[in-house]
């Protein structure tokens, strides 16, 4: 069976669209709405619930948009930075390293 | 029954507001209520809920319930009703006939004449109200929350509240509404009822509404009321939809803001008729129905409030019945529905999309929210959100801000 993958949405305006686009990630983003677009950080299953767990307000809805939703604006952002500096949007297990390296 | 445009519902403004010294409220029976109560008494005493003169008696509410009418014949399609339970109307000695003072916030507040006391079927309340006896419903689980008697009867306001601000600039009743109206010139206003802070699409939804009424303003007539979590905090709301205008984005001469405090049922078709009458009684001559007016859930269908207008005599107010505005690519812009055949290629304004976005803090491309907008929600959050600008445990905590009962040594 397949790992299911649970994608986090960050949004991207023209703003970031610029850091975004020297990251060379400016494929991976896709157009939302007027220009702004969302790039998406994809998590595993252990990835989710170790996520899930930590922010207890963050929801996922497994059963139609498996996406993550309702993570902090600071989890988001450190997602993004993350994914800006690895030039990679697989960073959701880093950021978990991180988190537990600052207990 | 119907009156012409532009004339109240029922034919005249109620306005039972009378400061009353406190001798003469001494020794009347102190009932304290709670704030959705006291909007009620404020809604009915400065004429929004026109011709009701105060909380619906046994004829109005079975009438209400059955036909979405009152006993007079007059649509009214939300039962306003004073609820106690048995044992509270034995203690305090309540006997029809009798006058009871309200208190709010431990001070005098207003008068309720007893002129009734009956019990009625919350269940074909609920029912045919809310078109479900299904306790999610908030409506329905508000109705089933109702104590087991009714005291239906006149109000007064008797100590008339200070409103605070920032509520106090958009605190127009009927009266101040029309005189506003007239003031300006403005013969055709057409109301816009919402509980969103404002993105292009309600924008364009205004825009067009204001062309298809032909009309020469704009009412913003934000619910002010009991919130849930993860609402808009009410500030926010109040304050954007006024920085649309301030920022330009609609001229001074055709836009005004003013709130409405009401609880809202969710009663979808029910509560736009409700709407529409006291937009009606507020001097407007159209109202705006997007889709899924007033709703919940899955409970109504997305236009059933456009329809429920076909059913009703001409209440003396238009409905606008709107769909969906949307960004297209292909047309590089807002669209309308009715007008762009492109709808695989449209992009929708989604409510969970644009709270997303807002929580992150990512400013939107302006084509889609305005940058003003943007910042005085962030400020708002700060200001009165405790951080957010949606409802969260400590915003819903806090007292009443709207209004503050003077104090009255009884
Ligand atoms: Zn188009």
């Amino acid at each position: 069976m397949s790992e299911e993958v649970y994608p986090i949405n960050i949004w991207i305006n023209e703003e970031r669209f610029e850091k975004v686009r020297v990251a060379g990630l400016a494929e991976l983003t896709k157009d939302v709405l007027a220009g702004l677009k969302v790039i998406q950080v994809p998590a595993s299953v252990a990835e989710k619930d170790a996520l899930l767990s930590k922010f207890p307000k963050a929801k996922c809805d497994t059963a139609t948009t498996k996406t993550i939703e309702l993570l902090p604006r600071e989890v988001k952002d450190q997602l993004l930075d993350l994914a800006l500096e690895q030039r990679n949007v697989n960073v959701a297990g880093l950021f978990l390293e991180k988190l537990e390296a600052k207990k | 029954m119907v009156d012409n445009a532009l004339s109240p519902h029922g034919g005249k403004i109620v306005e039972r507001v009378v400061p009353t010294p406190a001798e003469k409220l001494r020794g009347l029976t102190q009932v304290p209520i709670r704030g959705p109560q006291a909007r009620e008494c404020l809604g009915i005493a400065y004429g929004f809920f026109s011709p009701l003169e105060g909380f619906l008696t046994a004829a109005d509410v079975d009438s209400v319930v059955k036909n979405m009418t009152l006993a007079s014949g007059y649509v009214w399609s939300i039962p306003l009703v004073f609820d106690l339970s048995e044992g509270q109307i034995k203690e305090m000695g309540i006997k029809e006939g009798g006058k009871l003072l309200l208190t709010y916030q431990d001070q005098p507040f207003a008068t309720l004449d007893v002129e009734e006391i009956f019990s009625y079927d919350k269940e074909l309340m609920a029912k045919n109200v809310y078109g479900t006896t299904d306790p999610k419903h908030p409506g329905v689980k508000r109705t089933q929350a109702y104590q087991d008697k009714f005291v239906g009867g006149k109000v007064t306001i008797v100590n008339p509240p200070v409103i605070n601000p920032p509520f106090d600039g958009f605190w127009f009743p009927p009266k101040a509404q029309r005189e506003l109206f007239a003031q300006r010139g403005w013969k055709k206003v057409v109301a816009h009822q919402t509980r969103n802070v404002p993105h292009a699409g309600h924008e364009w939804l205004m825009k067009g509404a204001w062309f298809a009424a032909n009309a020469d303003a704009i009412l913003v007539n934000p619910v002010i009321g009991e919130k849930r979590p993860g609402d808009y905090i009410d500030e926010a709301i109040l304050l954007s939809h006024d920085i649309l205008r301030k920022a330009g984005y609609f001229r001074e001469d055709i836009h005004t803001t003013s709130l409405l405090l009401w609880d809202m049922r969710y009663a979808g078709p029910r509560e736009a008729v409700f709407h529409a009458i006291v937009r009606k009684n507020l001097g407007c001559t159209h109202h705006m129905f997007g889709r899924d007016h007033a709703g919940v859930g899955t409970y109504y269908d997305t236009y059933a409030a456009h329809r429920i207008f076909n059913e009703l005599p001409d209440l003396g107010i238009y409905p606008v019945k709107t769909l969906e505005w949307w960004y297209c690519p292909v047309c590089a812009g807002i669209a309308y529905e009715e007008q762009c055949a492109h709808k695989q290629e449209a992009q929708r304004f989604s409510g969970s999309l644009i709270r997303s976005i807002i929580e992150d803090g990512v400013k939107p491309p302006r084509l889609i929210f305005r940058p003003e907008v943007f910042d005085l929600v962030m400020e708002s959050a700060e200001k009165y959100g405790h951080g957010s600008p949606f409802v969260n445990e400590a915003y819903l905590k806090r007292p009443d801000p709207v209004m503050t009962i003077p104090a009255m040594q009884l």
